[in-house]
């Protein structure tokens, strides 16, 4: 077990020492610089290339900003001027993490819910419904979903705010939109592990043992159906967590995804390192967490691979 | 009451999408207190299927008959009803550990679970008599196995771990279905002399369910032959042996690889291909592959002649009127 994570660990080092290389060379490759636009003239943008040390070689840029990173300095914003990308993410994340964590909750409960009764009541009315909302979830953008909560709940009802979020209520309807495409991808997914369940040899076998029908749901059925929803859990927690800037946006969230995409527009270097590292660690993080879960939930998967 | 269970007249069907799955057609049959009644038959004869619809473990449509179980009719209970009955009174047996058993559930919980249900028991009574019933089923170190899965036994341990979760609440009869199929011949043994064993201690009735003659011949006290759904013969394990009056019964004793044979001798088979569930025959089900059949079997289902007060066959070549056809057909009165 201890050797299994000391891998893992040193895996996921390698994969972000790499993923740091890629992006920092990619964004050099894009055509310009943070001060290619109009409003500089050459001297100006020379002046500044030079205060920044963008006009040293690439690859002792690399160095210089892989060496600043080991020492924890992510760097200045180049936009956002003189603001440390530290303190940009330490003000922004907790927002997309509060929205996240709802959602997150939000879409367990239902997909899972909504997969069961789904199996449950395979091929009647309550089946049908859920395939509609998946379909739903699934196909219809979250730009559309989000515009049309706000629209209903509230432009013509007027039960919620519109947007910004500093309460309960402002919190309800962001959550909704982020949530809904994991909430079908969840419920398609425990629909299937569960009809797969419902017709095995055990749950007969829990059956003839005399027990009720809640506790063979429990403890047999639903607990046996929740190992593919544990595999996609990693990555849609960190994307979750991390914030999706179409809905932050439409609901006036001050999250990250809103800097992820202005870092990108205004080639602000240092900023779109930042996020990129603080997402790929995220995921990394939550991949590991995900794959120690794997052995609670199915005790046949065995980390390390050794025989106990 | 010397009848524990007593299944009258019994059929069950499956909806199909190729139509109308007959299962089990007009079986009775009758199950003694502590007695271990063996039902016979090939794959698809309907043996697995009626004991499943005794308990209602089975998505089924009973067309007739009743059951009987304990002097009571639980013909028509409901899933609760049937709740107390399973496990606690009737224990089963299934046929593959392996799927059988929950993977992801300690293998204590899934033996306690009963107890705890019928018997009132708190988590640590049920967890010592889980414990007593690991070390009755002979699995060594329970202590240690209660807290494994079953991906952690081999299959003798779990088929006996089966065993033990169908004794948990001591019931009145258990039903063994194909108990030892997925197992090798010494665990076979082994787990056949359990079940002995255990049927002793425990006082219980035993209706194993076998496609295979030579365990149902140390073991069980009665026979039920069963073809395409219905029984064909029932006798005492000696009539059955000794005196079978069904051509499909003495069909099946000589298919028993005999271990004293010629080794170029070829094994004996019954010719013919299993019955079609879809389209019983109007006559004798075993009339397409029936050496001694004649013109009515293919039209008229034959009534059961009693032989002794335990032992009858449903065969028209013993009416009264079929006698000179005997002697033509070769048929021997004994074996």
């Amino acid at each position: 077990m201890f050797k299994y994570i000391c891998k893992r660990l040193l895996i996921s080092v390698i994969t972000l020492l790499v993923l740091c290389a890629v992006v920092f060379f990619a964004i050099k490759f894009i055509p310009g610089d943070p001060f290619s636009g109009p409003e500089y003239t050459d001297a100006m943008r020379q002046k500044m290339l030079e205060l920044y040390g963008l006009d040293k070689p690439v690859l002792q840029q690399f160095f210089t900003y892989m060496g600043n990173l080991l020492s924890g300095n992510f760097g200045i914003s180049i936009y956002y001027t003189g603001k440390p990308v530290v303190d940009i993410i330490a003000t922004a994340f907790p927002q997309s993490l509060d929205l996240g964590i709802r959602a997150l909750l939000f879409a367990l409960i239902a997909g899972i819910g909504l997969g069961v009764l789904a199996a449950l009541h395979r091929g009647k009315a309550l089946d049908y419904m859920s395939i509609v909302i998946s379909i739903i979830g699934i196909s219809i953008p979250s730009f559309v979903v989000a515009s049309m909560l706000q629209y209903i709940f509230a432009v013509v009802l007027g039960w919620l705010p519109v947007a910004r979020y500093t309460s309960f209520a402002h919190t309800i309807m962001p959550t909704v939109a982020l949530a809904l495409p994991t909430i079908a991808r969840f419920a398609r997914l425990m629909r299937t592990s569960m009809l797969e369940v419902i017709d095995s040899d055990y749950v007969k076998t829990a059956r003839s043992k005399g027990l009720k029908k809640r506790q063979i749901l429990l403890s047999h059925q639903v607990r046996n159906s929740l190992l593919p929803l544990v595999t996609v859990l990693g990555p849609t927690t960190a994307s979750l967590l991390t914030g999706s800037f179409v809905v932050e946006s439409i609901f006036a969230v001050p999250g990250l995804g809103k800097f992820f995409v202005d870092s990108i527009n205004t080639q602000d270097y240092s900023l779109i390192m930042g996020l990129t590292i603080f997402y790929g660690a995220f995921l990394v993080i939550m991949n590991f967490i995900v794959d120690l879960i794997y052995g609670i939930v199915d005790p046949r998967i065995r980390i390390g691979g050794t025989k106990g | 009451m010397d009848e524990i269970l007593k299944v009258d007249d019994l059929s069950i069907s499956f909806q199909t999408y190729n139509g109308e799955v007959q299962a089990v057609r007009h079986a009775s049959f009758s199950l003694k207190r502590k007695e271990v009644l063996a039902i016979v038959g090939e794959s698809g004869s309907g043996k697995s299927v009626m004991m499943q619809s005794i308990l209602k473990l089975t998505p089924c449509i009973r067309k007739s008959g009743s059951i009987w179980f304990d002097g009571e009719d639980i013909t028509e209970f409901d899933d609760q009803q049937m709740q107390k009955i399973r496990g606690s009174k009737i224990g089963i047996i299934f046929q593959d550990a392996m799927t059988s058993l929950n993977p992801t559930m300690r293998i204590g919980r899934q033996i306690s679970e009963s107890l705890r249900r019928h018997q009132n028991m708190t988590a640590e009574q049920a967890r010592k008599r889980a414990l007593e019933l690991l070390t009755q089923v002979g699995i060594n170190h329970p202590e240690q196995r209660y807290r494994q899965y079953i991906h952690n036994l081999s299959g003798g341990m779990r088929q006996r771990v089966m065993i033990a979760i169908a004794l948990a609440c001591k019931p009145k009869v258990l039903i063994a279905d194909e108990p030892t199929t997925a197992l090798d011949v010494t665990i076979q043994a082994q787990i056949m002399s359990l079940l002995g064993r255990l049927k002793e201690e425990l006082d219980c009735s035993i209706v194993l369910i076998t496609h295979d003659l030579g365990v149902v011949a140390a073991y069980a006290d009665r026979i039920v032959v069963m073809y395409a759904g219905q029984p064909v013969e029932v006798g005492a394990s000696r009539d059955i042996f000794y005196h079978p009056q069904h051509p499909y019964t003495r069909g099946l004793l000589a298919s028993i690889p005999r271990l004293d044979a010629d080794g170029a001798q070829e094994l004996t088979s019954i010719a013919g291909t299993p019955p079609d569930a879809l389209n019983p025959l109007p006559g004798c089900a075993f009339y397409p592959r029936c050496k001694y059949a004649m013109r009515i079997c293919q039209d008229e289902a034959a009534p059961n002649k009693n032989f002794s007060e335990s032992h009858c066959a449903a065969c028209h070549i013993h009416d009264a009127g079929a006698a000179e056809t005997r002697v033509k057909l070769g048929w021997r009165e004994t074996l």
